[in-house]
């Protein structure tokens, strides 16, 4: 059994009155201990499927439509009880989100707030909370951690507000961490500092990590395994390295295309044309076609499907469901953490595409 | 601080860019920041009272040369923003000069600053908090012409407009649009329009593309450099990332804590980056080339020690809340190499030449080239 299984997710939010379908179909299979990154820019939807793992959608205004299902260790997420819900989320489910300013009270102290997550998830007394608050805030890399659990969050650098809110999702000892542009507001020398903890308490607690960044560069530094969103839908997946060695989707070969180096001046940016359409006002067929070069008549009628890529050259089996994608049932959850690397790479390619379909050649 | 850096004044511009090492090869010198300084009261009335002072800026000196792009690299904290804010007099610096065509810009009377903002304008971070939320993009553009312009006719005001939307890859019709129907990317180039209206001379860009999405900061930096050679302007680029000043500056100068550490040409600096601070910048932003770099975790489980992305370490702690610092160098608390005698701890070091074509504030660097 996977850890988490995400089948046909469809999430709308409602903005100006209307309903915008943000997630559209999104199918996510994610083992123990892997780290898999979500990357999409503005209005990619990634930030909506997150709160929809979480079930914190619905507080908002948002839903996930029928037929949606998210399955955590089997139990079936859509539609559970709130009481339920809620041992979920910051147990076995945690979050950290991108500004830890407004995630943080500024009228408690960052320890009293760590030990409130303590005690939701773990039954201990005062003593032991606090130990176990001392010992969180020093699992994240916090200075003088008995020192530092008595600081407001504004006494804070951003930093260190950072690591104490990682130290309040790691305190339900959650089996997934969803890190939502966890670095966007730091500092760049802070940012690598901050990856590099994620990195190393995904590999020491064996945890699944969702990252979700605009950033390709953050997440190729901590994820095996590589989603990329776009208009709410997933156009590509695969092992990190593969995909930036060799990107399929037009998409994402413009994104990386669009990245730059330190090493050199890129004596010419190709960025994609055009911007993301809204939420709302989705385009027919292929959702990406209007920005595509390689658009062709049929990608404006017909939206192509996630196909698994084969080891030959684009000849994927024109599967629409992406259950042929993901591994296997199970057969990877039992592997140890220093077969670790494997695990991503033993997971197929897939494109949504009809530069990449298997049958398109029949068609014309 | 020990001493300002008078010298610089009177150099030829050949100490700061020497001829061949920069694309143009520029001579004429447009802008001079001489030894600025700036003090703020943080909080509010309660810690005024205090009188306690944070020096956002401590003595810095920078040249910049007609038609170049000049990037000033920095984090959170470190005077970037407040040097771009204080070169355009948006706020009064409380020490030093900036002259610009040699006249102070500090000292102007309101006539001389009015023309100043004619040929000195600024593209800000967010487009969005600084559009005015109730004029159409139109509308907002003309009022610069108005103000600025004379006395120009409003036919040909509006002409002007169509003219600058197109110029910045905007259509006639984003005229009719208020700030809120815009894009991040269509605001910003309507920042980008709004700073052209005047026909500057000098642009300064406060981190132009931080906000942007990845696809659309690659549209926005293809259109500045197009704009640059175009228009030949001279711009004054603030930034935090790295990669975008290695795309479009001439020459980079890196603050920290308020004080230069290190100016080089763009080239020079990212072959060989010289001060502690820069080299862990450049660990710290360098996600890898063209193949993922180091994507996947390391074999080492418990993974402590892994391996930085680039031939240097990363930097411990944050950049420094610039209220604390006190004696020596601004970056000693951070560095990962410090002297092992207390130079570093006594006295800040100054920037001195280092080569032929960079400046460096290090002790260290200045003891290892005294030493070879």
């Amino acid at each position: 059994m996977s850890l988490l299984e995400i089948r046909n997710l469809r999430s709308v939010f409602r903005t100006r009155g209307e309903e915008a379908r943000a997630v559209d179909g999104v199918d996510l299979t994610m083992e123990r201990g892997e780290a898999v990154g979500l990357v999409g820019e503005s209005g990619s939807g990634k930030t909506v499927l997150a709160l929809s793992i979480l079930g914190l959608l619905s507080h908002g205004s948002g839903r996930i439509l029928p037929g949606s299902s998210i399955r955590l260790r089997g139990e079936e997420m859509v539609g559970m009880k709130e009481r339920r819900l809620r041992q979920i989320r910051g147990g076995a489910v945690a979050m950290v989100f991108q500004e830890p300013m407004t995630s943080l009270n500024p009228v408690f102290t960052v320890g009293d707030q760590v030990l409130e997550a303590v005690k939701a998830h773990r039954a201990m007394d005062g003593r032991e909370g606090w130990a176990e608050v001392i010992r969180l805030l020093r699992e994240v890399g916090i200075p003088e951690p008995e020192q530092r659990a008595g600081a407001y969050p504004h006494q804070l650098s951003g930093g260190m507000r950072q690591r104490a809110m990682i130290a309040m999702a790691l305190a339900g000892s959650p089996a997934l961490l969803i890190a939502d542009e966890p670095t966007s507001a730091l500092d760049v020398t802070v940012q690598a500092q901050i990856l590099e903890l994620l990195k190393r308490l995904q590999s020491r607690f064996h945890m699944a990590l969702l990252l979700i960044s605009h950033d390709v560069g953050v997440v190729s530094r901590v994820c095996q395994t590589m989603v990329v969103l776009y208009a709410g839908k997933v156009v590509e997946k695969g092992p990190t390295q593969d995909i930036l060695r060799s990107p399929r989707h037009p998409y994402t070969r413009g994104l990386l295309g669009s990245r730059l180096f330190l090493k050199d001046r890129r004596r010419v940016l190709r960025p994609i044309p055009g911007e993301v359409p809204e939420a709302n006002a989705w385009p027919e067929g292929c959702r990406f076609h209007p920005r595509c070069s390689e658009a062709w008549h049929l990608c404006g009628r017909e939206e192509p499907r996630l196909v698994a890529m084969g080891l030959g050259r684009g000849a994927g089996a024109r599967e629409g469901d992406s259950r042929v994608v993901g591994p296997p049932g199970g057969s990877l959850s039992e592997v140890g953490p220093t077969d670790r690397g494997g695990e991503g790479r033993s997971r197929a390619r897939s494109v949504r595409c009809w530069l990449f379909s298997g049958d398109l050649g029949e068609e014309t | 601080m020990r001493s300002p850096d008078k010298r610089m004044v009177t150099d030829p511009p050949k100490v700061l860019a020497g001829p061949g090492e920069t694309r143009g090869g520029f001579g004429e010198i447009l802008l001079s920041v001489r030894d600025l300084s700036h003090r703020f009261h943080p909080g509010g009335p309660l810690e005024r009272r205090r009188a306690a002072t944070t020096q956002v800026l401590r003595g810095v000196s920078l040249d910049l040369f007609k038609g170049e792009c000049l990037a000033v690299v920095g984090e959170s904290g470190s005077g970037k923003t407040t040097l771009a804010r204080a070169v355009l007099r948006l706020i009064r610096p409380t020490g030093g000069e900036v002259l610009f065509r040699g006249r102070n810009v500090l000292e102007m009377s309101p006539r001389e600053l009015m023309a100043f903002r004619r040929k000195a304008q600024i593209v800000f971070q967010d487009p969005f908090g600084s559009l005015n939320p109730r004029l159409r993009a139109g509308n907002m553009l003309e009022e610069v012409l108005r103000v600025h312009g004379g006395s120009s006719s409003p036919a040909s005001r509006r002409e002007r407009v169509v003219e600058l939307l197109r110029l910045v890859g905007l259509s006639e019709r984003h005229g009719d649009r208020y700030p809120h129907e815009l894009s991040g990317g269509q605001r910003q180039r309507l920042g980008i329009a709004r700073a052209l209206s005047v026909g500057p001379e000098l642009l300064v860009l406060d981190e132009p593309v931080s906000a942007l999405d990845l696809s659309v900061r690659a549209q926005v930096l293809n259109l500045l450099q197009d704009l640059q050679q175009r228009l030949s302007l001279t711009m004054l680029l603030v930034a935090h990332d790295l990669s975008v000043v290695r795309q479009v500056a001439d020459r980079v100068v890196l603050v920290y804590a308020g004080t230069v550490v290190e100016s080089a040409p763009v080239e020079a600096l990212f072959a060989d980056p010289v001060h502690p601070y820069t080299r862990g910048l450049m660990a710290a932003a360098d996600t890898g080339g063209v193949v993922a770099g180091p994507g996947t975790i390391p074999a080492d489980p418990a993974g402590v020690a892994s391996e930085p992305a680039g031939a240097w370490a990363l930097l411990p702690g944050e950049p420094p809340s610039t209220a604390h610092l006190r004696e020596g160098c601004v970056f000693r608390l951070r560095c990962p190499h410090p002297r092992k005698d207390r130079e570093c701890e006594l006295a800040s070091p100054e920037l001195t030449d280092y080569g032929s074509v960079r400046r460096v504030a290090c002790w260290k660097k200045r003891e290892s080239r005294t030493g070879t």
